[in-house]
């Protein structure tokens, strides 16, 4: 401050004398050499260098503002290939090695796709895969038995250029075991798509990001760097050549640079109200969002918005950004529209970004202005019925089962044995023979059904960044199934296949089915991805403890990885007649893509070995064409 | 239910009316040097560069655009350019400047699709009105002091000058 003080008071006299010595009022006691002048010209100039470096360094700048229009998108499985190749489960005969690589862990995997889907014993396939005889692709053996290619192969391949290494052929030649083959209309744009938001991110202004009320920043924006250099570069350059014209540009640079530093920075309040115009939306329905800042303080000459859309919804129509000019009172208002999915959706604080006249000073702010959007489906239930296992339980029901007694389908005739009712007695036998003979009918029963959708981190994997994740397609999927299982007369339940907690037991009747509706709808559990900061290990034992004994389990999951199967298989074992409605999220854009749906297909046979029937949903099906399907292959 | 589109990505490039303004004021600063060749090919040159920060929505060629546009009114000024063309030909390049990289600041913060005409109309008037002021003080300078220069004079005031920007810069409102 007073270091300050004393440049300014030296700076005034100094230009008083200089003044004074223009206009040859008085002479000046210190003498002015030309050799001086062009010395403080060269050191002017050089500060302006200086200046510009240390401007360059000081690294803060304008704000950024996050893309809130935008839904965080699913993230595509087996875009890392050594993450696709670990989850692959091992095989008896082959040893890890100490240190694991590429070619090893492709290695192991070729081997356990060799022994599940061409038959072998895990040993031939392992001999196999080390001496290369297992395919006729030869950079594909190449590459696993370490050998390479020869350099005749090579210069060929880059004749043919198709751009291949030999490690993506020796991953397709592994994922064509399994029967999944390169294809040529895969969505390269998918790809290109999925990596440029990757670099972005679509990060939502979050309540968290708050402490306090209004947290605000304010910093420099270094929109005037550039005039002081300007000023010094003229005024040395002007002193050196002995140039009134390009001094006196100097005097314009430096009333910039006094402008930019003298316009303050103000105080900004600033309130926000925010309406939402629908009270209870459809999922798919455009839902206009209207924002209202006002001024509570004085002149902001320069407001940038940013609302805070939840980042589980996309801007169908409008911007929530806008940048405006608010005299004291005055109000601001915005308005957007955006698409709803179903769930519930919090909206976020605006982002304001307040600057002053001359732009060269920021502040941002955080403004609280709290809405919640939440969509419910109103799904129609599947036509067709849903493939389930027997397994009756004492209740009335629709389920048919293989023992006769009450019910409406003929069964079996059997002798009267005292006590069977008059009505099933068959009369007409008795009046042409005399014997008295009891009807049987087929015995309908109710069947338990629980429907477990997996939440885990895992399972928030989409086949395309423009598509829903495996967790939505679920979650949708478990909305049709549930009216048609609750109106065939089973008991219905719906729960978590994960580590967060929630879980509604079979029941039955209309409430029932408004409170399975309502939690698959607005349980944060089925939600966007959350931290995992939920007890991974302990689920299971939970969910096992709740289940009731004789409950058959529908468990909807992309089966990508291994830990999914397990826990299904486990749930099998310990008596839950377990059906897996895996929504395929795979695709074949790249060989590690290929590699991770061959991978899953082997997670798939695994199952169905195991005796639990395993549905491939795959994007473009409709569920009761894939139920019919089920249905004629049983 | 589709949820993502490539259209969807936020266009933030340069907005509308302040790029227009920014090229305004550098084709202002080149027509103003047109009498001295090499100053008027210079800020031509600074014009390009500056269009195409603009179009491409790249800070560093809007800064440089106006570097140059200085650049040429300041070679002008070498050349025997009157005292006034080169003060209009290095005011208007600063504020071809400071529009220009408003238009990139206020693309990149909020997009294109934000309606924000009503700042970039209020920061246009008030730097052209700020330009307007300072080439006027500085003309009048030149003016009051045209009858000859001590050099004496000019070293004090360019001290003086030095010294006040070492203050300005420490008279920083960012505490």
């Amino acid at each position: 401050m007073n270091l300050r003080r004393l440049l300014v008071v030296a700076g005034v006299v100094l230009f008083g004398l200089g003044v004074l010595d223009l206009f040859e009022l008085r002479p000046v006691p210190f003498p002015a050499s030309e050799t001086l002048l062009t010395l403080l010209g060269a050191v002017a100039v050089l500060y302006g260098g200086s200046a510009l470096l240390e401007q360059r360094r000081e690294g803060s700048g304008p704000a950024e503002t996050p893309d809130v229009e935008l839904a965080t998108p699913p993230e595509i499985p087996g875009t890392d290939l050594g993450a696709t190749l670990e989850g692959i489960p091992g095989v008896e005969a082959v040893r890890s090695e100490a240190v694991p690589s590429v070619r090893g862990e492709l290695r192991k995997a070729a081997t356990a796709f060799l022994t599940q889907y061409r038959g072998l014993d895990s040993e031939t396939a392992w001999e196999q895969v080390t001496a290369g005889t297992w395919t006729e692709d030869s950079y594909a053996t190449g590459f696993l038995t370490g050998e390479g290619v020869s350099f005749r192969q090579r210069a060929r391949t880059l004749v043919r250029a198709d751009g291949a290494t030999s490690r993506d052929r020796a991953v397709d030649a592994v994922a064509e075991i399994a029967g999944v083959e390169p294809d040529e209309s895969a969505d390269s744009a998918d790809v290109a798509l999925s990596s440029d938001i990757d670099e972005t991110g679509t990060d939502s202004l979050t309540p968290g990001s708050i402490d306090g009320q209004h947290r605000s920043s304010r910093h420099r924006t270094n929109h005037w760097t550039g005039v002081s250099v300007v000023v010094l570069v003229c005024l040395g350059a002007g002193v050196i050549l002995r140039e009134p014209g390009v001094l006196l540009a100097g005097v314009v640079a430096v009333g910039y640079a006094a402008y930019a530093r003298a316009t303050p920075p103000g105080t900004v309040a600033l309130s926000a109200t925010r309406s939402v115009d629908a009270t209870d939306p459809e999922p798919g329905d455009e839902v206009t969002v209207t924002v209202t800042l006002t001024n509570e303080g004085g002149f902001c000459p320069d407001l940038r918005v940013v609302d805070g859309v939840p980042e589980s919804l996309t801007v169908a129509d409008g911007s929530p950004r806008s940048a405006t000019a608010l005299r004291a009172g005055e109000s601001v208002t915005l308005s957007y529209t955006v698409t709803v999915r179903p769930g519930v959706h919090e909206f976020g604080p605006a982002l304001v970004l307040a600057r002053n006249l001359s732009n060269s000073v920021e502040q941002e702010f955080l403004l609280p202005a709290p809405a919640t959007l939440a969509a419910v489906h109103r799904p129609e239930p599947v036509e067709e019925p849903v493939p389930l296992r027997h397994q009756p339980t004492q209740y009335a029901g629709r389920a048919p089962t293989d023992t006769g007694g009450e019910g409406i389908e003929f069964h079996t005739v059997r002798e009267y044995q005292p006590g069977d009712s008059m009505t099933r007695i068959d009369w007409n036998r008795r009046a042409r023979t005399g014997e008295l003979t009891t009807l049987e009918f087929r015995r309908e029963r109710a069947t338990r059904v629980m429907l477990l959708v997996d939440i885990r981190p895992e399972a928030h994997v989409g086949h395309s960044p423009r598509s829903q994740d495996a967790v939505e397609r679920s979650v949708e999927a478990a909305q049709r199934i549930l009216p048609a299982l609750l109106a065939a007369g089973h008991l219905v339940g719906v729960g978590a296949f994960g580590p967060q907690d929630c879980f509604l037991a079979p029941d039955t009747g209309t409430s029932h089915r408004q409170q399975g509706r309502q939690l698959l709808a607005t349980d944060p559990a089925f939600g966007a991805r959350t931290d995992p900061e939920h007890d991974q290990r302990y689920w299971l034992r939970r969910l096992r403890k709740r289940l009731p004994g004789d409950t058959q389990l529908l468990v909807f999951s992309p089966l990508l990885d291994t830990r999914a199967v397990q826990v299904v298989r486990r749930l099998e074992a310990y008596g839950h007649p377990v059906t897996v409605l895996s929504p395929d999220v795979t695709t074949s854009a790249t060989s590690s893509r290929r590699l991770m749906r061959a991978r899953r297909r082997l997670m798939m046979t695994d199952l169905r070995q195991t005796g639990v029937p395993v549905l491939d949903w795959s994007p473009g099906t409709r569920l009761e064409e894939l139920f019919r399907r089920e249905r004629a292959t049983r | 239910m589709s949820v993502w589109e490539p259209d969807d990505r936020i266009d933030r490039s340069p907005t509308v009316l302040s790029s227009a303004l920014a090229l305004l004021a550098a084709v202002f600063a080149a027509t103003a040097n047109a009498d001295v060749p090499v100053a008027f090919l210079t800020c031509v040159l600074g014009v390009l560069v500056l269009g195409a920060g603009l179009l491409t929505g790249r800070q560093f060629a809007v800064t440089a655009g106006a570097g140059v546009l200085v650049l040429g009114s300041l070679v002008g000024g070498t050349q025997d350019a009157p005292v006034l063309v080169t003060l209009v030909g290095v005011a208007t390049g600063l504020l071809a400047f400071d529009l220009g990289s408003t238009a990139v600041t206020l693309g990149e913060q909020l997009g294109r699709e934000a309606d924000t005409t009503q700042v970039e109309l209020v920061h246009a008037v008030a730097s052209t009105l700020v330009s307007g002021v300072l080439v006027g003080a500085g003309f009048g300078i030149h003016e009051a002091a045209s009858g000859g220069q001590p050099l004496s004079g000019v070293l004090g005031l360019l001290i003086a000058v030095l010294v006040l920007i070492a203050a300005l810069r420490r008279a920083d409102p960012i505490r």
